[in-house]
């Protein structure tokens, strides 16, 4: 079930009457509507096997949570029958290795039914033990990274008495497998979601508003925008190499940027829209990334569920490891302070970034997608301190607005670069392209010409439709005023009846001039099924 | 008291407001998209027209159908098949029409003619592609537009639960029909689709749909008099034997379903499979005997007739290369020539005649192949390496022994042709690009030699390095 498509919007709007009249009818458990949509959205859109890798997921997290509060109980009462510490301290030791066993077997069990889908073929093929990298036939269930995280995050959570673990199953089930987030996330925390099943919610025309807006915006990105870009990101990304000129891949890079922002956004504003008609408010996964002032800005700002989670489960726990501790101590000797409390935390962030980028495939080019964006965040933490003092002695003001927007313009062609090696699948190629910036920029005979050989369509604009430029450049004000603190939506909400009516059409006419792309070159998101 | 029935009245007048605008806003959503739609969507279009003329003739008798896509369209020619078989044939077949359509079709003949005997053609591309969904959008909106209100309902709820769509976004396709089917978008086109709507009735329309064409009585046929030409269409197109091209189960469902529903209701429903350019056919190797075979047992054990007019043996038809317009449609004389013979193998059919003897068999498809014992076309494949662009030419013929020599020609920028190699037997060119950069227009020529200039055929190459 692709998220456009009339089985969607059937299905979202028999969710949302059942859940409203349960509200009604039943409110203490509306939630169970939600759970019975999930289920159905798991047979419908996965199978019954995606059903079935769901259940083996949330089984043994649910189960795992309760044990270690078992554990925990136990541990008190054993610590509360002795008053000497030493053997207070052995009792607290015992039960932390049991917790902490039990915490490795119920990581493995989901972690492992991942790796084997996502990487099991892959790695047999790099050892040369499979014919290619798909010859096993491996099928991905649907949305299993997503669950997958959300039940870690939450077995994690539990096991560092964050918060008690859920009593209800059912309810923790609804949580693992919630259909707006299913497809392609925001990887959701426990702690933010169940709290808000529990509520009951009653239809709100004010709230059921912004969410049919939320989703309207998103179908724009990703119809208007996305869609409209693939076809000629495609054919200038599969030529990037070192025949192509650097222009022209740089411009396909930059598309890809906006194809890639108007597709994962706009997905996730539609999933969250559909949230919101349920009055449920997920995870924030987007913050105008492209207005960032640094790599480590944009990294909080894109794509920022699973930045809190890569933060929250890899890159604290790896930051007090002994290890890290003793380098941190051994480079504060040996490299001074700064270097110190710095450089622990610069290799930990290459560590997320590298599986950042192995959690997106388990191809090179990823690998060194990861590295770059882990290097380029380490080595401005290292830098700091030099820029600082640059900014002094050149009387920059890094407060001032011309230092601000240098730096965005800075930090998105950082990110751009970046993405070379994300859409240019061999990773010689990536480097040759943006060789070819310095080495062969131009075509003798036109960049025009050459993108019209190539296929690209809108060779004349740079692969650019006029339509899907008019798009870029609203979509660009409304997170320049979002940045601005105004709450877009609300704005159109205040405006009369009138003035919203012609922003809607404007808003749908442009949609459904653009939606032959979408059918044509279908609407999968580009997280689908990840 | 009265405080409350003030604040409940006024509740009430906010509710009423609200509905009002909501229901303005659908109003004013639904006007703009039939606006857009009288505006933009071609008037009296191929589907249009169809339905219309099938609709002028509701009260005739009509005893046959072409149903299916453009290719049974363009190779079945309804005058020529009542003229040889006595029959009373409609061409209600459509650009496109996936295959659960087609059912559709059949079931409204049945349903409002009793129809007796029905053609479709399937093209070997249909069974292994997905449905095009425009076909299905314009078919049903043309479909909608000439029918009761009743079966409007059901025909569009039936499209928009349709399972090859339902969970795609083409399932949405129907709300805005003039966004994937439309006139130009500039001024003139748009200004002229609308005065056609303003001065013409569907009927006048419909009527002057392919014009001359042996008037409207029997619905549409082949209008098309160019002849396909193979050079510059197989140019990049490898002859690929070696690939997969696994039959879509769900249209084989559809095939089985359409001859079940034709033998239950006593309807002959011959499925011909559609003419290939015998190149084609060539470049698929096994792969076309075998799909084939599968369509065969699915068709004939569901209670169809299973025809391949490409497999027929020499001496009885064979497909000249003058009888196409692209690889995969015939054109006017070609259509002619196609229906001329089905109407033979029908009769024979009907008169319980053993065709087997007829065709090639797929079990030894090596014989079919063996008649393209000539130079058909030629194409290329090309590799960058060492700052060389390698060219190697092929040539598509059935038979391995053919010698064929190769001519290699640069063309520059205003069209001046310059020789880089004569002709030899070598099929190979390395072309030194001297670790420059730069845009290559290659034209490569083949001949049989010593046949003189009637055996060459050429193909062209763009390569950027």
């Amino acid at each position: 079930m692709e998220i456009i498509s009339s089985e969607f919007i059937l299905f979202v709007c028999g969710v949302v009457a059942a859940y409203h009249l349960t509200g009604y009818v039943c409110p203490k458990y509306q939630w169970l509507s939600v759970l019975a949509a999930n289920i159905l959205f798991c047979l419908i859109a996965g199978g019954t096997y995606t059903l079935l890798y769901v259940l083996l997921c949330a089984i043994p997290t649910w189960l795992a949570s309760h044990l270690f509060a078992k554990i925990d109980d136990k541990s008190k009462r054993a610590r509360k029958e002795t008053n000497n510490r030493i053997q207070r301290k052995a009792i607290k030791k015992i039960y932390s290795r049991k917790k902490r066993s039990i915490l490795i077997v119920s990581l493995i069990i989901p972690m492992s039914i991942l790796v084997y889908h996502k990487y099991w073929n892959t790695l047999l093929f790099n050892f040369g033990m499979a014919e290619s990298p798909t010859s096993l036939n491996i099928l991905l269930p649907l949305g299993i990274s997503f669950y997958t995280f959300q039940s870690l995050s939450y077995l994690i959570d539990t096991y560092n008495n964050k918060y008690a673990p859920e009593p209800n199953f059912l309810l923790y089930l609804t949580f693992v497998c919630y259909f707006p987030s299913f497809i392609q996330g925001p990887i959701n925390h426990y702690d933010i979601i169940v709290p808000q099943f529990s509520n009951t919610h009653y239809a709100n025309i004010n709230e059921m508003q912004r969410g049919l807006l939320r989703i309207g915006l998103g179908l724009f990105k990703k119809i208007a925008i996305a869609n409209m870009l693939a076809s000629n990101v495609s054919a200038i990304t599969s030529n990037a190499g070192q025949t192509m000129p650097g222009l022209a891949a740089a411009l396909g890079v930059v598309l890809y940027s906006l194809q890639m922002y108007g597709d994962f956004s706009g997905g996730i504003d539609v999933v969250e829209g559909v949230s919101e008609l349920l009055g449920v408010k997920m995870q924030q996964n987007f913050k105008q990334p492209y207005l960032s002032t640094s790599l480590s800005d944009f990294w909080r700002r894109w794509h920022m569920s699973l930045g809190v989670f890569m933060r929250d489960y890899v890159f604290y726990p790896l930051a007090v490891t002994k290890a890290f501790q003793h380098f941190g101590k051994w480079s504060s000797v040996h490299l001074g302070k700064y270097a110190g409390r710095t450089l622990p935390a610069c290799i930990a962030n290459i560590i997320v970034f590298l599986l950042v980028g192995l959690w997106h495939g388990a191809e090179w080019h990823y690998v060194a997608w990861g590295l770059y964006n882990g290097l380029i965040v380490a080595l401005a933490d290292l830098c700091q301190p030099f820029f600082s003092r640059m900014n002094g002695v050149l009387k920059i003001n890094p407060q001032g607005r011309p230092h601000h927007i240098i730096a965005i313009i800075r930090t998105f062609i950082i990110v751009n670069i970046g993405r070379y090696f994300d859409c240019i699948v061999d990773v010689g190629n990536a480097l040759s392209s943006l060789a070819n910036i310095a080495i062969y920029p131009y075509p003798s005979f036109g960049l025009r010409t050459y993108l019209s050989i190539l296929g690209v369509s809108d060779a004349r604009s740079y692969g650019m439709p006029v339509i899907t430029f008019i798009a870029i450049c609203i979509l660009f004000v409304i997170d320049l005023a979002e940045e601005q603190h105004i709450d877009v939506r609300c704005w159109i909400l205040s405006k009369r009846f009138i003035i919203r009516l012609i922003i809607y059409m404007f808003f749908i006419i442009i949609i459904a001039f653009t939606f032959s792309t979408t059918i044509s070159g279908g609407a999968s998101f580009m997280y689908a099924n990840f | 008291m009265a405080v409350r029935d003030t604040r409940n009245h006024s509740k009430q007048s906010v509710l009423a407001l609200r509905f009002l605008k909501v229901v303005g806003a659908i109003t004013l959503f639904i006007v703009t998209d039939v606006a857009l739609t009288l505006c933009l969507e071609p008037f009296g279009d191929h589907a249009e027209s169809t339905w219309t003329r099938y609709r002028m003739r509701a009260s005739d008798n009509i005893d046959s159908a072409i149903i299916g896509t453009s290719v049974s369209l363009e190779s079945l020619d309804p005058w020529t098949l009542d003229e040889q078989l006595g029959s009373s044939t409609f061409n209600l077949s459509f650009y496109g029409l996936p295959l659960s359509y087609t059912y559709d079709s059949l079931e409204t003949l049945i349903r409002e003619h009793h129809i007796s005997r029905a053609y479709v053609c399937i093209s070997f591309d249909q069974l292994t592609q997905a449905d095009y969904v425009n076909s299905a959008v314009t078919y049903t909106q043309a479909k909608i537009m000439t029918e009761p209100f009743a079966d409007q309902i059901r025909d569009t709820f039936n499209f928009f639960t349709d399972p090859s769509f339902a969970s795609t976004p083409s399932s949405l396709a129907l709300l805005f029909p003039w966004a994937i089917d439309s006139v130009d978008l500039n001024h003139t086109a748009i200004i002229n689709n609308v005065k056609e709507r303003l001065t013409y009735n569907m009927q006048e329309k419909a009527i002057q749909y392919y014009p001359g064409i042996n008037g409207v009585s029997k619905g549409m046929s082949n209008p098309f008099s160019g002849v396909f030409s193979p050079e510059d269409n197989y140019a990049n197109w490898p002859v690929s034997p070696e690939s997969d091209f696994p039959i879509i189960q769900s249209h084989l469902d559809s095939v089985a379903n359409l001859c079940k529903l034709a033998s239950s209701n006593g309807v002959r429903l011959y499925v011909l499979v559609g003419p290939m350019y015998p190149i084609d056919i060539l470049r698929l190797g096994n792969n076309y005997s075998h799909n084939m075979t599968v369509l065969r047992e699915t068709v004939t054990s569901s209670g169809g007739v299973f025809l391949d007019i490409n497999a027929l043996k020499s001496d009885y038809f064979h497909f000249n290369e003058n009888d196409f317009y692209d690889s995969q449609h015939l054109n006017r004389d070609g259509a002619i020539r196609f229906s001329t013979v089905v109407s033979d193998l029908v009769q024979r059919v009907e008169s319980s005649e053993d065709l087997s003897g007829y065709f090639y068999s797929y079990d030894r498809w090596a014989e079919w192949t063996s008649t393209i014992d000539y130079l058909a076309t030629i194409g290329v494949q090309t590799s960058l390496s060492d700052g060389y662009i390698s060219y190697a030419a092929y040539p598509y013929t059935g038979d391995d022994s053919l010698v064929v020599e190769y001519q290699f020609l640069q063309v520059l920028p205003d069209n001046t042709q310059v020789e880089l190699r004569p002709y030899s037997n070598d099929p190979t060119y390395d072309y030194d690009t001297n670790h420059n950069h730069g845009c290559l227009h290659l034209l490569i020529r083949g001949r049989i030699p010593g046949s003189g200039d009637s055996s060459i055929h050429y193909c062209t190459n763009t390569f950027l390095y």
